[in-house]
């Protein structure tokens, strides 16, 4: 599946699969290290507590714009826009909401206890409705405030697409007991991509949910026989799997990402964090970063000439809702 | 002076090589290509990021906010600091050991002060509490036993004779319970709920250890520690959240055992408190503390396997001694309860 320009004497088949010339190829790398980015840590630590917790949006920030800022892609670093104001008034507006959703149970209660539970039962649902709508905003955010060479990424505007996705193969998964999962993250990650765009020029994404499906129930079943070793093994031929079906322009994405590199990560930051109690992590993710980054590229050429500015969307409301409800997608 | 770079005008994603001079309050751009002015900033506008490593720097202005300037010359990054409007560096960049130490103590500080804050801070919270809300939580855990509670009057009896004599003036207004269940334990619940196990009540060899024992758990419902003790877990986890913000999950120590840790160091000082006050109790009732300090010794081959710093009581064998021999009291006056009552009290969960 994967496939190396080196081995191919650096011709790289374009996606309409006819073999051009020499590839120019765009690489990626991060020039982070794990000493600046402890002292940053320390720094926001402290500016947090001291603060009690006001300071943490702007500790965000900053440390987004350390990881963006330092990763490098053919020549360039991307650049972070966000602002601490902006995701502190984020916060503020999802914290009022929470309070609505703490408060107007509570006072109905004093009324009628009966309604009080159907209410908490109606934001319930809600609030599982809105998962995908925070993700998709605060992917929203986060692209809008990404810019390499000055141009931004972008997602288009409208998260119904990828809501019905999410709630309809949640659905599926659980009425299949899970067999279903594997092509409902492909859809996901379809969608998100194929939304995505660099200015005004899109990503695009072909990978076949059956080939997906394919590669994960195996991925699954030699982790279960492994007692989970094959998982790395898995990630991997997943993560090439998707970066090789994903375009910009003629460009396409490539991955030499292989399940031994990525053993070797997970090996060094369970060892290292146990054995220092946690603080070797900013180590551990600079070094985890650079690997990552190194395995990465776009093949192809991109006329970058031609792309033009995307319009900018996306508030910081989405990101502070993602935080609050922990969908993970805090970086 | 003029210095080379990089320009980005944020239309298309296309560097173009530039040169930059600073002039009175701006810094102008220039296309080395066309020789013309592609960008004249307002140094007031502008802002310097310097969160990169690698020696690049990241040049922005307000006025046109998708441009940037990129620059790798140091020497005009030592321009441009201090003379734009804003900027951002890496923290120690002038020294970086003794930055870090320096967060590090302060750290620390701040850790201790919340530390050693927090209990103080929830004795005094839970004071102030409403008994009424209280006894509203403890109601919410009430289901959790009262399915096995024995009810039998003989024994209620006793038990009220026993609250009587270490609570004449009815100061504590406690419920009391006899729990069916094979573990020797008694605790007190939120709002004033005492629960004393079967098991504990068959291996007392006399009234006054059950008396001990009560007068222990009184002293808890009397200094509010049960609601000193959820505040103060709240405020740990809040505290926690504050403070660390996003960084929660960068350490190894789940909160929530380092949370446990600081808890039962303050469960010991709580536990130490009611088992003094408690022998003050006995004292007053004339009750002999003989009875409470025989318990502990009897307790200590099972409960002193723990490290005590690993438990939410300090061990058996501190509080035998604190107990001194046993004697150490004035004189007791009678039993806690006649040979009658705590024969009943001890059967309180049998079947008719």
């Amino acid at each position: 599946m994967s496939m190396d320009p080196a081995a191919l004497g650096n011709v790289f088949p374009s996606p309409d699969g006819a073999a051009r010339g020499p590839a120019i190829s765009h690489r990626f790398r991060f020039h982070g290290t794990g000493n600046s980015l402890f002292l940053l840590i320390l720094k926001n630590l402290l500016l947090t507590m001291l603060t009690c917790g006001i300071y943490a949006a702007w500790a965000k920030t900053q440390q987004r714009k350390f990881m963006w800022q330092n990763t490098e892609f053919h020549g360039q670093r991307f650049l972070y826009r966000g602002t601490g104001e902006e995701l502190f008034v984020g916060y503020i507006k999802v914290a009022a909401c929470y309070a609505v959703f703490i408060l107007v149970p509570t006072l109905i209660r004093q009324f009628s206890p009966e309604a009080a539970i159907a209410v908490q039962v109606v934001f319930g649902l809600g609030l599982l409705f809105l998962i995908p709508f925070a993700i998709y905003w605060s992917r929203a955010y986060l692209l809008s405030r990404t810019s390499w060479r000055g141009v931004s990424f972008a997602l288009q505007p409208g998260a119904k697409p990828f809501a019905k996705v999410f709630l309809g193969g949640y659905l599926l998964t659980l009425l299949t007991l899970g067999v279903y999962a594997p092509v409902w993250m492909n859809r996901m990650h379809a969608i998100s991509i194929n939304r995505t765009s660099f200015g005004n020029m899109p990503f695009r994404y072909d990978g076949k949910d059956s080939e997906v499906w394919k590669l994960t129930m195996k991925g699954w079943l030699l982790s279960i026989c492994t007692l989970g070793i094959y998982y790395f093994w898995y990630i991997s031929e997943l993560t090439r799997y998707q970066l090789d079906h994903t375009y910009l322009g003629d460009a396409r994405a490539h991955s030499t990402l292989r399940g031994g590199a990525l053993f070797r990560i997970m090996l060094v930051y369970i060892f290292g964090t146990t054995f220092t109690l946690g603080l070797a992590f900013p180590w551990i993710a600079c070094y985890a970063l650079e690997q990552m980054f190194e395995t990465m590229s776009f093949e192809g050429d991109i006329d970058f000439a031609k792309i033009g500015k995307a319009e900018a969307t996306g508030n910081a409301m989405g990101d502070g809702l993602a935080d609050a409800m922990d969908l993970g997608l805090s970086l | 002076m003029q210095w080379q770079a990089e320009f980005a005008d944020g239309q298309a994603p296309v560097m173009q090589p530039v040169l930059v001079r600073l002039e009175p309050g701006e810094l102008l751009v220039e296309s080395v290509a066309s020789g013309e002015p592609v960008a004249r900033w307002p140094l007031v506008e502008t802002s310097l990021d310097e969160l990169q490593e690698g020696g690049v720097a990241i040049v922005q202005c307000r006025l046109q906010p998708l441009a940037q300037l990129t620059i790798t010359d140091p020497a005009l990054a030592a321009e441009l600091r201090g003379r734009v409007g804003r900027g951002e560096r890496l923290p120690g960049t002038g020294n970086r050991r003794r930055f870090a130490i320096a967060a590090t103590l302060a750290i620390a500080a701040l850790a201790a002060g919340i530390y050693f804050s927090i209990p103080v801070l929830a004795r005094a919270i839970a004071q102030r509490v409403p008994l009424a809300y209280e006894r509203e939580l403890g109601a919410q855990l009430l289901p959790f036993f009262s399915n096995e509670y024995c009810a039998d009057s003989k024994a209620d009896a006793a038990l009220a004779e026993l609250e009587r004599r270490l609570d004449p003036r009815g100061e504590v207004a406690a419920e009391l319970h006899v729990w069916r269940s094979d573990m020797v334990n008694a605790f007190a619940l939120p709002g004033g709920i005492v629960v004393i196990s079967e098991a504990l009540l068959k291996e007392a060899s006399g009234p006054d250890e059950v008396a001990g024992v009560l007068a222990h758990e009184l002293e808890h419902v009397r200094q509010r520690h049960v609601m000193s003790h959820f505040i103060r877990a709240t405020l740990l986890a809040a505290g926690w959240s504050v403070a660390v913000g996003d960084y929660a999950g960068l350490m190894v120590i789940d909160p929530t055992t380092a949370f446990n840790l600081v808890n039962l160091r303050f469960s010991r000082e709580e536990e130490a408190a009611a088992d003094a006050a408690a022998a003050t109790t006995l004292d007053r009732a004339g009750v002999s503390r003989r009875g409470l300090h025989d318990f502990f010794q009897r307790l200590r081959e099972d409960t002193d396997v723990v490290p005590a710093w690993l438990s939410n009581h300090p061990s058996s064998e501190s509080r035998a001694q604190l107990l001194g021999t046993g004697d150490d009291g004035p004189p007791a006056s009678s039993p806690a309860l006649d040979a009658e009552a705590f024969e009943a009290l001890q059967r309180a969960c049998r079947e008719e």
